[in-house]
């Protein structure tokens, strides 16, 4: 879609501009990780996929894959998740 | 952030889902604004997650209308524990029932104390107390602190302060009393003399005169009089008001007097020491005749120590007595005393003498004059120290013409201003 790649360009140089977060000018997703024990996604658009050894979790760009152990979701909200566990791999695809 | 054990108060329930495309669920709670926590997927189509009450009514409306069956497996928190509690309502009766035997109970007095009552008795206040609502067994509103206060300082003329301070179930009477002066300071009398002396100087505050500069005064001789004569303006004053003609004497009346002191110190220093030697002699006394067991000591010195019995058959005493004397024989040494060490000490002696008849003030007017003679006192000689000084002095004494307790407690009572007497005050 050349009208949003153009449209998506002029956002991102605004934000640079303007000096403003580009998650919120973008709706990026913000992935905090604590150690290998709390994955913390925020703006996310919901669990494609959940089993204690993986999840994924969908995002506006893409996806963010959780692999390790006793994975589980210790909260989630409408635009945050967070994921405990015995975190091994994180993948965004 | 939202975490922690956050909704314990709140409640919240642990649900099992069963069914197909689990995720799915997931992400419809999350759209519907419902927080899932702790979600753990037990198998494929199995997840166990904690939601609050409220979220799960919602989750409900959202399930029925999909494949998703949920059971409650638990129930956790406040709201879930008053709602078991509520059935239980014997539990409830006893629980408010024990409230309400605290509150009764602490909503009276139990215990009354009285602190700072030095001569009035505290039961007596305790009874004042009790006539007017403060008692142990008294519910705290129906007495009035400030009117047991009142009543206790109506009752108490020798009270100056009372205060109750009720602390939980204890109600404390703190009280103080009055210091009265002390009755012996009021009473009317004169100023006499103390010593024997010559007047120096006269300086009445209170009083009339009796004794001029110059005279000679013996001690006990009144010098100020207290007693107002006829003619003086004073006493038809006193009189018209009802008052006996005295006054409280005061003044100073300063004299010259000689005080003499007198000590002796040994020149010989005795001591003794037992030799070993001892001797028994029995004696048994029957009627008026003596029998002896043993003769007498051939000891030049010794000390003797006597033990005597006499048997009696109830009121009767036997003419019977049995005693035992013990001597034993002790070697007398004499040391003689160096004269200086001798002459310290009945110098010291003396002058202790001197000083303690000496008032405060009083100016010596002359070096004093020192005697030493040597005296025998049986076989042992002393030397003797004799200090004389003469010095000017005040030789006020007060003498009242009563004591205070054979005035009685209202002789000066009246004069301290509006005191009516209901307690008697203690004597001194």
């Amino acid at each position: 879609m050349p009208e949003a790649g153009a449209w998506h360009r002029m956002l991102e140089k605004l934000s640079g501009a303007l000096e403003l977060p580009q998650d919120v000018v973008l709706d990026l997703s913000r992935v905090i990780l604590v150690g290998r024990l709390q994955l913390q996604v925020e703006n996310h658009k919901g669990v494609i996929e959940f089993s204690p050894s993986r999840i994924r979790i969908a995002t506006a760009h893409g996806e963010v894959i959780v692999t390790g152990t006793r994975l589980f979701i210790s909260a989630i909200y409408e635009h945050e998740v967070l994921v405990s566990g015995q975190i091994d791999g994180l993948q965004l695809l | 952030m939202r975490r922690g054990n956050y909704w314990h108060w709140p409640g919240y329930v642990i649900i099992k889902v069963k069914g197909r495309r689990l995720e799915r669920f997931i992400n419809a709670a999350a759209h519907a604004g419902v927080v899932l926590r702790h979600v753990e997927r037990l198998t494929a189509d199995m997840l166990v997650t904690r939601v609050s009450a409220a979220g799960f009514r919602r989750l409900r409306r959202l399930a029925g209308r999909q494949e998703w069956r949920m059971t409650i497996l638990k129930r956790v928190g406040l709201p879930f524990f008053l709602h078991k509690l509520a059935r239980r309502k014997a539990l409830i009766a006893g629980g408010l029932l024990a409230l309400a035997i605290i509150y009764v109970l602490s909503s009276m007095v139990w215990f009354v104390e009285v602190k700072g009552a030095l001569t009035v008795p505290g039961e007596r206040l305790l009874a004042v107390a009790a006539q007017h609502g403060l008692y142990p067994g008294a519910w705290k509103r129906a007495f009035s602190s400030g009117e047991v206060e009142r009543e206790l300082l109506l009752t108490f003329d020798n009270l100056s302060w009372a205060y109750v301070e009720t602390r939980g179930t204890l109600a404390v009477i703190h009280v103080a009393e009055k210091v009265f002066p002390d009755p012996e300071l009021t009473l009317p009398g004169d100023i006499v003399a103390l010593y024997d002396g010559m007047i120096v100087e006269i300086f009445v505050l209170r009083g009339i005169p009796v004794v001029a500069k110059g005279d000679t005064v013996r001690a006990g001789e009144v010098l100020i009089s207290g007693l107002l004569p006829p003619q003086h303006p004073l006493h038809a004053e006193k009189i018209a008001k009802g008052e006996p003609p005295y006054l409280r004497a005061e003044g100073v009346v300063r004299a010259l007097v000689w005080h003499e002191g007198r000590a002796e110190a040994a020149l010989t220093e005795r001591s003794e020491e037992p030799t070993g030697r001892r001797h028994r002699q029995i004696r048994l006394t029957v009627g008026s005749r003596d029998f002896f067991l043993g003769g007498t000591p051939e000891f030049t010195d010794y000390k003797q120590k006597v033990k005597r019995w006499q048997p009696s058959l109830g009121r009767f005493t036997l003419p019977l007595v049995l005693s035992i004397t013990w001597s034993e024989e002790i070697k007398l040494h004499r040391q003689p005393v160096d004269e200086q060490t001798a002459y310290r000490l009945a110098e010291a002696a003396a002058w202790e003498q001197v000083q303690a008849r000496l008032q405060p003030g009083a100016e010596l007017q002359c070096p004093p004059k020192i005697e030493v003679e040597r005296l025998s006192v049986g076989d042992i000689e002393v030397l003797q120290v004799k200090i004389m000084v003469e010095a000017i002095e005040n030789i006020r004494s007060f003498q009242p013409h009563v004591t205070a307790a054979a005035a009685g407690a209202d002789y000066y009572r009246p004069a301290l201003g509006s005191l009516t007497g209901k307690m008697p005050i203690p004597g001194p």
